[in-house]
């Protein structure tokens, strides 16, 4: 029974080989001559005014994250749409209290402002 | 189908989703959505106690044990929104999304304790972590809890990801998640098979990713930071109604699909109950933080109801099961009076922001005096039968040098509860100590409760081995 | 009978309670509290001891409360009724009662005189607690309890360094008997599994030879018992060689003296002995031991008597001379004589103190006899009263001290124990030569108070202290002669006793009446030694006829007393210091307070500090531990299968 996945190990085993050796060989046999105009970020042709990792309004993560919460519906939706012929009206009503449960999770975001940019 | 719409969790979810829309209506009378939610805790303990469903379903189980124990969580999250209601609105922090992402976690304790196959318990242990996720960092302003949050967050993802490799060992070695399917395929597996040491494995990393959400030493890291983190009312819900939970889900794992790897895993639960007991015993010694305090003397109260679990046998099941209702009790009232007190205009911190309470709130003075006292184990207090059963239970079956060990363990503890009683009770310091209320009757009853079940213990004696027994009646 | 006998008992101990809470009260209330609560518990002696007699009842045995029943053995208060026990509580009650009320005046400049009466009820209620114990735990918390109050009492000037020392001696010296009465305790137990007296009475008939066998000796567990519980009481009752507590507890205040030696704690020992009679009748080994030392007691400690100067020290040596009576006469199994000696005794000694204190207090204090002379003419009642006691102690015919001790010298030599009936005998003469001595200084020659004193003839004492003296005279010179026929009948003490067809066949046989022993009386040597006593002490202390010089190293061995002197006051302390010293500086501060304790406690509290910085509070710290710690488990798992 183990030995089926057999060729997953192998496929493991090569993997972290392959990635050992292109790396290491970088590493070996890539020179290095760093100095400073090197490790400062490209700033098309000026010094940089201030740190790379600037910080981003929270509200893009807000946004984001509902997003991904609005578009996630959608990867249930479609699956179930296709085998609704099958599931009938037992999938339909579990389906219904998805969606019945996101629409409360909409309306709260909405009545919160959380939709608003400012 | 419509007897669905009676079991609590139901009730709860349909009606927390109602109070959630209401709520945003009537954004000022914030009491009545509390009142809402309340009664909306009472309807459920009702129906937990007097409906059981007749039907089987083949991943969720209800029964007269599942019953009664989401029975007592309610009643404790009863109790514990009580608290939590007066506390949050004295510090001018009082949301209702509080109560509704408690409610949302206290549903997934219910799914967990009533989870009877592998992916239930998942489903209930994701739904419970992620309340308790935004629960953690509830108080926004404070540092330490978006910290906590981050933390908790971060290592309890870990454990879900350990969790779910045990599951999908499990499965891929016995090819089901049903607990009782899983049963049979292990009773038919060669002792010596690989399959064996895959279920094993599995079994394991299950364990560990429990013990993470247990809080059990070697995976209670996280423990003192998010207790120090969290408000105190989020401390009251993760000592109380999550353990519980999962002490339910070890029994049931354990005694359910496990039962005959119970040579293994009785020595792998033994050790994780002396660790806890031990860690928590001694790195409480020195913390002057309270919360971190209590957060280590959960670990090794936590430690306690493994270390019974871990005989085996009966006494020790009952040892167990009767050391948890203590403990959640106890747990209860301790943190329940750290709410009602604030100290130089902020929640209660550090230990010497006691001082000196005896002189102005000897009230509160004497439920704490009597609470320690319970969790360091004095006659006639209840703790002390908790302690004894254990004890007792370990040396029935003859693990002598283990028993002495939790009695040095034990003293060693006695001595951070006592210090407490002697910062309320002998040191002067000028602290600006108040509380919002002179008394309160719930936690009087709580506090006495610790007194009087501790003078006649055998109605304790009596519920835990009623407990046991309709424990038995299923798991056959 | 029952309820009157707890009454009884507790009454003291109620009056203890009460003085202890208006401690800082008047005088008045003390006197009154203390007073009446000794006098309900002597009137209610006398009456349940009436009612016991005329309603001719049987022996009881109650176990009134129930403190504590393990399997071993179960904790209980209880009481034993019988003619012994309310015989002994109307002497104690009667003679405590008296010197209650001698104490009112005694003690009346005194600054701690309310704390005086709180110690006395006490002593008083600890002695009734053994006399009416019916199991050996609680005559072992009574006998701790009198140990206790005793060693208050010694100790009662507490700015007295003497007393100090004193009570600390006898407080010692008394632990030493109470390991005895201990260890024959745990005998008892271990052999017997119960601590009822009358239990053990009924086993002891089956299972008296019982074997012992610890490190491999071999021995009679009963003889073992009775040995032990009679180290106990030698302790008690300042039995060689625990004696020498009893002269230093001279330093505690007269009255305490009295007490002591009269009624509540030197007879205990005698007291334990007689109410276990049914025990040590079945040890003869242990019974022929008791004997002999009582009889060395009796004559030996007598001598020391003869070169002391201190009147109360000379009182309390001839203490110790007639217990050594007492305990002979339970040697030989001649229990009821021997109660008879501790009636008779109790009540000539105690009226004896009470002299001695009525002395002292008229000479300010002064307690050497050879600085007091001449009181005859100014305290006439004293004179006559120490006359009396006098006459009780050396057994002049027809007083009480004369039928209860010349019936144990006779008793004794009539069951042919010569040793000790010789050594009995020789002490007559020196009984009746310290006697005579101390008789004859302070009452005669020239007075020793200044002259303005001297001829106040009105204020002799208090009124107080001279009541109790007049009141005492009479049992202590005619209750022999009224109780001396029931008594050697066996009607007295009825079954209370055992082997007391012995005492009723000497009775029979050589005593026939008191009135013809008596007669009889003339005719023995022991009239002639006493006689040839008196003679030569009227010319040597009275007369001053003639000198005699004792050799000085007999003298010197004498003054010592062999030895014990020294034992007691250099080498026992020496050694005890010694001992104390190393467990208290290296055992208990430098092993245990230090060592084992501090240093426990240091060490986790350091360790505890140490491995509190393994929370870092870094996620990748925690991360890495969860996963070692899941690591190990397998690990576990894999060693563990």
């Amino acid at each position: 029974m183990l030995y089926e996945y057999l060729p997953i190990l192998i496929f493991l085993a090569l993997a972290l080989l392959f990635a050992t050796v292109m790396l290491s060989a970088g590493f070996i046999f890539g020179g290095s001559n760093p100095d400073d105009e090197k490790n400062s970020p490209y700033e098309c042709g000026f010094e940089p005014f201030e740190d790379s990792r600037m910080k981003f309004d929270v509200r893009f993560y807000l946004v984001a994250i509902l997003f991904i919460i609005f578009d996630l519906e959608i990867a249930f939706l479609f699956p179930w749409a296709v085998v609704l012929d099958h599931i009938g009206l037992e999938g339909y009503l579990a389906m219904a209290i998805f969606i019945f449960i996101l629409l409360i999770g909409f309306i709260y975001e909405w009545k919160k402002g959380a939709l608003e940019w400012d | 189908m419509f007897d669905l719409f009676y079991i609590p969790e139901i009730i709860l979810s349909i009606g927390i989703l109602l109070v959630i829309v209401i709520d945003l209506y009537i954004e000022k009378q914030k009491y009545f959505s509390y009142l809402l939610i309340q009664f909306l805790i009472i309807l459920a303990s009702f129906y937990a106690l007097t409906e059981v469903p007749t039907h089987a379903y083949s991943s969720y189980e209800f029964s007269k044990f599942t019953s009664l124990i989401k029975f007592l969580l309610l009643v404790g999250a009863l109790i514990i929104f009580h608290y939590t209601y007066r506390h949050l609105n004295y510090l001018n922090n009082l949301k209702i999304e509080y109560f509704t992402i408690s409610v949302l976690g206290l549903i997934g304790t219910m799914i967990m304790i009533s989870a009877y196959s592998l992916l239930m318990l998942y489903l209930g242990i994701e739904l419970l972590s992620l309340a308790l996720y935004a629960l953690i960092g509830f108080n926004k302003a404070s540092k330490l809890s978006s910290e906590a949050a981050i933390k908790y967050y971060i290592l309890g993802a870990m454990s879900s990801g350990i969790l779910l490799f045990g599951i999908s060992l499990i499965y891929g070695f016995t090819g089901s998640i049903d607990y009782f399917e899983i049963a049979e395929q292990i009773s038919s597996v060669n002792n010596n098979s690989v399959q064996f040491l895959g279920i094993i494995f599995g079994m394991i990393f299950i364990t560990a990713s429990l013990c993470f959400k247990f809080g059990a030493a070697p995976f209670h890291i996280w423990v003192p930071d998010i207790y120090q983190g969290s408000l105190v009312s989020t401390t009251i819900l993760l000592s109380t109604l999550p353990k519980v939970a999962v002490f339910v889900v070890f029994l049931k794992l354990y005694f359910i699909p496990f039962i005959t790897l119970a040579f293994i895993w009785s020595d792998i639960l033994i050790f994780i109950g002396i660790a806890s007991i031990v860690i928590g015993s001694i790195f409480a010694l020195t913390q002057e933080n309270m919360k971190r305090l209590l957060a280590y003397s959960a670990i090794s109260n936590i430690g306690f109801i493994i270390l019974a679990m871990g005989l085996v046998t009966d006494d020790g099941l009952n040892a167990s099961l009767y050391y948890t209702i203590v403990y959640s009790f106890t747990a209860l009232a301790s943190f329940g009076i750290i709410t009602h007190i604030t100290s130089n205009s902020h929640g209660i911190e550090d230990i010497s922001d006691l001082a000196g309470l005896s002189k102005t709130h000897p009230y509160f003075a004497i439920l704490i005096l009597i609470t320690m006292l319970s969790s360091a184990g004095i006659p006639p207090l209840i703790g002390f039968h908790a302690k004894l059963m254990v004890i007792q239970a370990l040396i029935n079956n003859s693990y002598i040098i283990l028993s002495v060990l939790v009695v040095l363990m034990t003293v060693i503890s006695a001595y951070y509860y006592l210090r407490i009683i002697k910062t309320i009770y002998f040191e002067n310091r000028e602290n600006l100590i108040s509380t919002y209320t002179r008394n309160n009757i719930l936690l009087s009853i709580n506090v006495i409760l610790l007194l009087g079940l501790g003078v006649f213990p055998f109605i304790m004696f009596d519920i835990t081995s009623y407990l046991a027994s309709i424990l038995v009646d299923i798991s056959i | 009978m029952t309820a009157l006998t707890i009454i009884l008992l507790i009454s003291p101990l109620i009056g203890t309670l009460l003085l202890l809470t208006c401690q800082n009260r008047s005088k008045k209330y003390s006197i009154l509290i203390s007073n009446i609560s000794i006098l309900i518990s002597f009137l209610l002696s006398l009456f349940i001891l009436y009612l016991y007699y005329s309603s001719n009842s049987v022996p009881q045995s109650i176990n009134v409360l129930t403190f504590a029943d393990i399997k071993l053995f179960s904790l209980y208060f209880g009481l034993y009724i019988d003619s012994l026990s309310l015989v002994m509580s109307s002497v104690v009650t009667s003679v405590s009662l008296l010197v209650h009320y001698y104490s009112i005046s005694y003690m009346k400049h005194d600054r701690s005189f309310n704390r005086f009466f709180i110690y006395t009820n006490f002593f008083t209620f600890s002695m009734l607690l053994i006399v009416f114990s019916n199991n050996f735990l609680q005559l072992f918390i009574g006998w701790e309890l009198v140990g206790l109050s005793s060693y208050l009492l010694i100790g009662f000037w507490i700015k007295k360094e003497s007393a100090i020392s004193a009570n600390y001696k006898a407080f010692l010296v008394n632990r030493v008997g109470d390991v005895g009465l201990l260890l024959g305790l745990c005998l008892i137990l271990l052999s017997y599994s119960t601590t009822d007296y009358n239990q053990i009475f009924e086993i002891k008939n089956s299972i008296d030879m019982d074997r012992m066998d610890i490190f491999g000796y071999s021995f009679s567990a009963l003889s073992a018992i009775c040995m032990l519980l009679f180290i106990g009481a030698m302790a008690k009752s300042a039995q060689v060689p625990l004696q020498f507590w009893l002269p230093d507890s001279m330093e505690g205040p007269t009255p305490i003296s009295a007490l002591i030696h009269a009624a509540t704690m030197v007879t205990a020992g005698i007291y334990m002995v007689a109410r276990l009679s049914p025990l040590y009748e079945l040890t003869d080994g242990v019974l022929i031991f008791i004997l002999y030392i009582g009889s060395i007691t009796a004559f030996f400690l007598g001598l020391v008597a003869l070169v002391q100067n201190d009147i109360k020290r000379i009182i309390a040596y001839s203490t110790i001379s007639q217990l050594g009576y007492m305990t002979a006469a339970l040697g030989a199994s001649l229990y009821s004589l021997a109660m008879f000696h501790l009636i008779t005794h109790a009540f000539f000694k105690a009226l004896l103190f009470l002299c001695a204190g009525s002395i002292i207090i008229k000479c300010h204090h002064e307690q050497d006899i050879r600085k007091i002379a001449g009181l005859r003419k100014v305290m006439p009642i004293t004179y006559l009263a120490f006359l009396y006691a006098s006459l009780s102690l050396i057994g002049f015919p027809l007083t009480s001290g004369f039928y209860s001790k010349e019936s144990i010298i006779d008793a004794v030599g009539y069951f042919g124990h010569t040793i000790p009936y010789l050594m009995l005998l020789l002490s007559i003469f020196t009984t009746t030569l310290y006697t005579s001595k101390i008789f004859f200084k302070v009452f005669f020659g020239k007075c020793s108070l200044p002259k303005s004193e001297e001829n106040n003839f009105k204020i002799e004492n208090d009124r107080q202290m001279l009541l109790p003296l007049f009141v005492l005279t009479a049992p202590a010179v005619f209750l022999g002669l009224f109780i001396y026929d029931p008594l050697m009948m066996g009607l007295l003490f009825q079954d209370s006793l055992a082997a007391n067809e012995l005492t009723i066949s000497f009775y029979n046989n050589y005593v026939i009446n008191s009135l013809n022993f008596f007669l009889h009386s003339f005719m023995t040597i022991n009239f002639l030694i006493l006689f040839a006593g008196l003679i030569f002490s009227y010319f040597y202390f009275y007369k001053r006829s003639f000198d005699i010089s004792i050799p000085r190293f007999i003298r010197a061995v004498i003054e010592k007393e062999y030895g014990f002197d020294s034992l007691s006051r250099y080498f026992i302390p020496r050694i005890q210091n010694n001992i104390s010293r190393f467990l208290w500086k290296d055992i208990d501060i430098s092993t245990i307070d230090n060592g084992l304790i501090n240093n426990t406690s240091n060490i986790i509290n350091s360790l505890s500090n140490k491995v509190k910085k393994l929370q870092t509070g870094y996620i990748y710290h925690y991360s890495l531990i969860i996963i070692s710690a899941l690591i190990l488990l397998l690990i576990i798992m894999r060693i563990a299968h």
